[in-house]
């Protein structure tokens, strides 16, 4: 991973280059909508580039940006508006965010998945975090987010007939 | 786990052109936010340089709590001689309080009877009577004796003669009836000495009222002529006479040598004072003699240093009125008798006595008042209280007595002979 400056207010191109599809991607995880993603991409980059947060570390960083993304599609995600309103071009969009068909296979899966097992899979298997790291993320205990990925791997694949989803 | 999937997948999870455009103009836009650190230092300057402001400010505002009043009384001798209570601090000042009281102690009777000559068996039998001997009159009869013609001034019978005119019996009982007083018993040694009334008629009462005092009643006190003053408290009509009837009645009828006195404080009142002042000083080395003082209806309480606040504080809530606890802040060696803490026994000439006033320098106004007391006659020499001489202190010029010199604090003293103290 390439060395960001550590002020928020420095490189901000960089930044946004390092963690665009980490953050978009797990906006789009959380929320399920190409268009709220994009809305929790802009939103958290500005909020980072507002802080003014200073960090010793990457990985502080990198867990920040993590959590503001979740904060902030909690917040799209918890409007009486878009609960009450279903854009008519979303429906086609969610169901084919991919160009293959296994892997439009795997995301309708999990987003069929609850909240509370979705996030902890995502982030073990498509951002590649540890348990602990997700933990620190999702303030869980490790042997919770253990917990929640072992039940999520398993509707997972009882979904997938037991394709991609190994321990 | 099936990598290239998710990484491919992953790869494909990119925000939209559209979403981009809008971040960058946003950013452009935007201002980049100070250092966080900054703000923190700042949240907590401003937290530190308003407590900083507050607290000084919340102190001065804050009403300082009510101190106690207390009195500073100066000079050379000793102290009261009706403490009750005693507490003593640790230092060099220990013991300053209570040692050098008037009245002498049994082993300062025998050695100044042996030094003037009596034999051990007249010293015994003479202690055995109870007379509660003063350096004054000791004094007093040592200087009258000597003026006496014959081989052996120094003798049991003059000795008991001047006792019996001039000092009370201590029958032990002197906790309970100011002053001392014989009270007549079986089996006492010291009976068939003068009876005095007001002590018979103090006796009474107590008896009637058992072991618990009614909340009217002040306490008591017997006048120098013999007459026991009762204080009452109760807020009554005036022409309610039945406490004084109840009294009276007690105390052995109507012809009973009782007077009254109105008063504020009951002596249950002062009890509790009593014993919320020892919890109060008990344990914080402060060296401090107190007691209740029933012809004042009050505590005294004399003490060699300036209480701290948080006692005057907690005295000034224990005493609101600030009259029921007379605080006297005694520097140097100074000489506190009853006296000074009542001043002189007023006389009317073949009237009233009135309840003894206040000497402006040691006391305030006590929460007695109105005294009448029965049958008062003018005072005779034997009314006098004597002053103890400080001859250490003030040295007699020769040829002069101690009442010339200055050194009696009220009274005129018959002439002293300071050196034969020592």
């Amino acid at each position: 991973m390439e060395i960001q400056p550590l002020r928020t207010d420095g490189g901000i191109e960089a930044v946004i280059q390092t963690y665009q599809n980490m953050v978009y991607g797990l906006a789009l995880a959380r929320t399920g909508s190409p268009a709220d993603a994009d809305d929790v991409f802009q939103e958290t980059f500005l909020a980072y580039f507002q802080s003014g947060k200073i960090f010793r570390e990457e990985e502080h960083r990198k867990a920040w940006l993590l959590r503001t993304v979740l904060n902030l599609s909690r917040r799209v995600t918890a409007s009486s508006w878009r609960r009450k309103t279903v854009p008519l071009e979303e429906g086609e969009a969610v169901a084919q965010p991919f160009r293959e068909q296994s892997e439009n296979q795997v995301w309708n899966a999990l987003q069929e998945l609850d909240e509370e097992y979705r996030i902890p899979v995502y982030l073990f298997y498509f951002e590649e975090l540890s348990t602990g790291e997700i933990a620190q993320v999702l303030s869980l205990r490790p042997g919770t987010v253990r917990m929640r990925l072992s039940r999520g791997r398993d509707k997972l694949r009882q979904t997938l007939k037991g394709e991609y989803f190994d321990e | 786990m099936n990598d290239p999937v998710f990484a491919s997948m992953r790869s494909q999870m990119t925000p939209s052109p559209k979403a981009r455009g809008e971040l960058a103009d946003k950013l452009a836009q935007a201002v980049p936010g100070k250092p966080v650190f900054r703000k923190r230092f700042a949240a907590v300057a401003a937290c530190a340089a308003l407590a900083l402001c507050i607290y000084p400010a919340y102190n001065a505002m804050r009403p300082a709590p009510k101190l106690h009043d207390y009195v500073t009384v100066e000079g050379s001798g000793t102290l009261a001689e009706k403490a009750i209570g005693t507490v003593t601090g640790s230092g060099p000042d220990e013991g300053s309080m209570g040692d050098r009281d008037q009245a002498m102690t049994p082993g300062e009777l025998t050695e100044a009877m042996e030094a003037v000559g009596f034999s051990t068996a007249d010293i015994d039998a003479y202690q055995d009577m109870g007379y509660e001997m003063t350096w004054a009159k000791w004094w007093k009869f040592v200087n009258e004796q000597k003026n006496v013609e014959g081989e052996e001034p120094f003798n049991l019978t003059s000795l008991k003669e001047f006792s019996r005119k001039e000092l009370f019996v201590n029958t032990g009982l002197a906790d309970e009836l100011p002053g001392g007083a014989y009270v007549p018993g079986g089996d006492d040694p010291v009976a068939g000495l003068p009876s005095q009334p007001g002590a018979d008629a103090y006796q009474l009462l107590m008896d009637h009222f058992g072991d618990t005092l009614p909340d009217w009643y002040g306490g008591a006190y017997v006048t120098s002529r013999g007459t026991l003053m009762v204080l009452l408290v109760a807020d009554k009509d005036p022409g309610d006479k039945s406490l004084e009837l109840e009294v009276l009645e007690a105390a052995g009828g109507r012809t009973a040598p009782v007077g009254f006195v109105g008063a504020k404080y009951s002596r249950n009142d002062l009890d509790r004072l009593n014993r919320e002042i020892l919890g109060l000083l008990e344990g914080k080395g402060i060296s401090a003699s107190w007691g209740i003082y029933d012809d004042q209806n009050r505590i005294v309480l004399d003490t060699d240093e300036v209480l701290p606040d948080e006692v005057l504080a907690k005295l000034a809530q224990l005493d609101p009125d600030g009259d029921a606890i007379l605080v006297r802040v005694v520097t140097g060696n100074a000489v506190v008798t009853d006296e000074q803490v009542k001043g002189p026994m007023p006389v009317v000439p073949g009237g009233v006595q009135e309840a003894p006033p206040h000497s402006g320098a040691v006391g305030e106004d006590p929460a007695v008042h109105a005294a009448t007391e029965p049958g008062a006659t003018a005072p005779s020499d034997g009314d006098l209280k004597a002053i103890e001489p400080q001859s250490e202190e003030l040295p007699v010029p020769e040829g002069k007595s101690g009442t010339e010199s200055g050194q009696s604090v009220r009274y005129e003293l018959p002439s002293v002979d300071t050196k034969g103290k020592e």
